[in-house]
């Protein structure tokens, strides 16, 4: 009757650090399964960007339109969002593509800016005077190129 | 009756999976804190991740580019001295005052950034530096 109880004590005694470890081997599984997740997401992001490349290949001005404009080459593997890019001129946001002051056309009309496709981007620019104006386009991966028209 | 040699093993064994399991949790939050560095947080399984577009006088633009990022409490460092601001979304596409994907959120500081100065932002826990850090 005693060999009876002491095993069952041990049995018991197992079950119970059984329980406690796997309470705490859940609980660190949860948390490296969320930070594989995450990583997995930041690395997809991070490719995006490695990915993305763009260039203003040129540039040029109408002093009597207010009008900038310059033509932005996609060099990437990525295909990007026409309407997800952003203008800045000097420094300022001016406007996304295809709302009030920037017009964005690309070659094949379906905004999107496929790889070795070309853009234009009209950018209304009011008292445009005689000077050197830096555009700065951004994509939707936050990856720019810049190029400086100067004017007059 | 338990015995004592049972209460030995027991506690030995609760004593080794302890400091196993500790070991084990002390490595995952040190990989999950240089995640956060980087823009990745464990909790709610979401990587979070933002660009500084433009910097230019004293005002900063920076876009979403993944998870979402909570503005309102950003710390801002211009060499090593901590910013005032006031910040102001320019697209907001989910009109939650939160750093979506694609959003662009402008910064105006009280010093003016220049040309070799760098600027620390820290955006709900993500850190990036700008210029000359």
């Amino acid at each position: 009757m005693k060999g009876f109880s002491v095993a069952m004590s041990h049995i018991i005694f197992f079950i119970a650090t059984l329980i406690a470890v796997a309470i705490a081997v859940s609980a660190i599984s949860v948390a490296l399964k969320g930070l594989s997740y995450s990583m997995a997401k930041k690395t997809q992001v991070s490719a995006n960007q490695v990915s993305t490349v763009i260039k203003i290949v040129e540039g040029d001005a109408n002093i009597d339109q207010n009008l900038l404009w310059v033509y932005v080459q996609n060099l990437g593997e990525t295909s990007l969002d026409v309407n997800s890019t952003d203008v800045f001129v000097n420094g300022k946001f001016v406007g996304s593509c295809n709302s009030t002051d920037v017009t964005c056309v690309d070659t094949s009309g379906n905004y999107v800016l496929s790889p070795d496709e070309i853009m234009e981007v009209d950018i209304n620019y009011p008292s445009l005077v005689a000077g050197s104006y830096r555009v700065r386009v951004v994509t939707q991966y936050g990856v720019y190129a810049d190029y400086t028209v100067v004017v007059g | 009756m338990i015995s004592q040699e049972a209460i030995i093993i027991f506690v030995a064994t609760l004593l080794v999976a302890a400091l196993v399991i500790s070991a084990l949790y002390t490595q995952v939050q040190d990989a999950a804190n240089r995640a956060g560095s980087v823009g990745v947080q464990v909790q709610g399984s979401v990587s979070k991740d933002y660009v500084i577009v433009s910097v230019e006088g004293n005002y900063i633009y920076v876009r979403g580019i993944s998870g979402e990022l909570n503005v309102a409490g950003a710390s801002i460092l211009l060499n090593g001295i901590p910013q005032t601001y006031t910040y102001t979304f320019l697209r907001d596409r989910g009109s939650n005052n939160l750093l979506d994907p694609n959003d662009l959120v402008l910064f105006q500081i009280g010093a003016e950034v220049n040309d070799g100065d760098c600027l620390l932002i820290d955006i709900d826990g993500v850190s990036t530096p700008w210029g000359g850090c």
